[in-house]
């Protein structure tokens, strides 16, 4: 079994301690190693990389360390990989005006 | 608690007994850099500027280059000048004078060629040497030790454990008098909400959140996407998605402590406790700025792995990333991956940061130190118009 790591409860996203593989079952522990729920991974995940344990759609604030860290750019199920092909930021867009 | 140091004749206190080569213009770079080379304990602080600069431009570098001569950590000084640049090398020698008696000029339109003005600078260089091995160390109060933190090519780790134990030295240092210094102040965009819990005063919450918005405005004037950098492939790489992710793992490195002060880069800290200083989040500009605030030490976070070092302040290098500790082993100070694959706690960490810094501010040398890594650079703000 995986193990990632959720920073704080309101936290959408863990991150995974190693790699994981879709299919794998990644249980999710909180900063004191108790566990909080069984996710299963619908992508092949980094080590240190994100896995969303909620459901959440575009536009939906992507919640580490109990702040914002950006908002989903399109729907994400719970067990697939956030990272910049789903999560933006909204700070320093020059790009965008 | 008292830590053993070299008392400055302006009070001050450094952890290291160098001798600062100083050049003032690009073009004694190399003159510089072979003084410094002949005396072990020497250190050229080379630099690409000093000529064709205006304004605040001007004005910074001079600052900054006065700033590295009144180091703690440097016991004398021998600045060397050309003699038709704009940081007038007159100027900057009687900056330094006033505060570090030991200082000497050379202005090669004065003085002659390369080798007449190498041979006269290690002359010098090697007379401060001989001074300097005399000197002893005396007991202070550690309320004398200001320590910069910082962290560079950061990754998943540098967040979740590196930044967060050098947060418990913070609160540690702090609650025993001494001085910390932050800054990296892009790295704090997204972390406002943190950094006002922080603060003791709404000017210096102000002052902190202008700044960000400082650079988050000249992002969006200079019509660029501010993620083409923040957070770097590297940081993507290591699984860091956004400059608020970034930013949230950064902040980490001030701890519980309270923000007493915000300063603008080329600033000294002088209260105790933590103090911000307005610099880039590139970690050459970053250690620049920690130095010149009066670090003695920088205490520098590292998941990726870097190995610079920097000129007037020892760096103690930490990670938390497994791999690259076994991969750079000899560029670092401190392993902290237990704490990601292990039992070791966060509180065990900054124990361990904070025995490390009275090592090296006692004398032991960093690994970077000891792979000559003593790197410089100034913070050039302005473009060269002319």
């Amino acid at each position: 079994m995986k193990k990632a790591l959720l920073l704080s409860e309101k936290d959408n996203t863990a991150t995974v301690l190693e790699d994981v593989t879709i299919g794998d079952d990644v249980e999710i522990k909180d900063a004191n190693k108790a566990a909080v729920c069984m996710i299963r991974a619908l992508n092949d995940i980094n080590r240190g990389h994100k896995i969303a344990i909620k459901n959440l759609q575009a536009d939906d604030e992507i919640i580490k360390y109990n702040h914002t860290i950006g908002t989903a750019t399109q729907g994400i199920s719970a067990g697939q990989l956030v990272h910049i092909h789903n999560l933006a930021s909204r700070r320093g867009r020059g790009d965008l005006r | 608690m008292n830590i053993k140091m070299y008392r400055r004749e302006n009070g001050s206190y450094g952890v290291r007994n160098r001798i600062a080569v100083i050049p003032t213009v690009a073009c004694v770079s190399h003159v510089a850099q072979l003084i410094a080379s002949a005396v072990e304990i020497a250190d050229a602080y080379t630099h690409p500027y000093g000529c064709d600069q205006l304004g605040y431009d001007k004005e910074l570098s001079s600052k900054c280059l006065a700033k590295m001569g009144i180091h703690p950590n440097n016991g004398a000084v021998l600045v060397v000048g050309l003699g038709c640049e704009e940081i007038l090398p007159h100027d900057l020698y009687e900056a330094i004078k006033s505060q570090q008696p030991n200082t000497e000029l050379l202005v090669m339109q004065e003085v002659g060629g390369t080798e007449k003005t190498v041979g006269i600078g290690r002359e010098i260089c090697r007379k401060f040497a001989v001074q300097l091995e005399s000197q002893q160390k005396v007991e202070t109060d550690i309320a004398n030790l200001t320590v910069g933190v910082e962290c560079g090519g950061s990754d998943f780790t540098s967040g979740i454990a590196s930044n967060p134990a050098v947060g418990v030295f913070t609160e540690k240092l702090t609650a025993l008098g001494g001085k910390v210094v932050f800054g990296e102040t892009t790295e704090l965009m997204g972390a406002e909400d943190i950094i006002k819990e922080h603060c003791t005063s709404e000017e210096i919450y102000d002052f902190i959140v202008g700044k960000i918005k400082k650079v988050e405005d000249t992002a969006i004037d200079m019509k660029v996407d501010l993620r083409g950098t923040q957070p770097s492939p590297g940081n993507i790489e290591g699984g860091l998605s956004t400059i608020e992710e970034k930013s949230l793992g950064g902040v980490c490195k001030i701890g519980r402590a309270l923000i007493v002060a915000a300063l603008e880069f080329g600033d000294t800290a002088t209260k105790s406790g933590v103090s911000f200083v307005d610099t880039p989040g590139n970690d050459m500009a970053c250690s620049l700025g920690l130095s010149a605030a009066g670090s003695q030490i920088i205490i520098f976070t590292t998941g990726r792995g870097t190995p610079m070092g920097f000129a007037a302040a020892p760096v103690i290098k930490v990670t938390a990333n497994s791999k690259i500790a076994q991969l750079m082993r000899e560029n670092f100070d401190i392993d902290l991956s237990d704490i990601v694959e292990g039992d070791t706690s966060i509180a065990a960490g900054g124990e361990a940061i904070f025995n490390q810094v009275l090592a090296v501010a006692e004398g032991e040398l960093t690994a970077a130190e000891k792979l000559g890594h003593r790197e410089f650079s100034l913070y050039r703000v302005s473009p060269i118009l002319t």
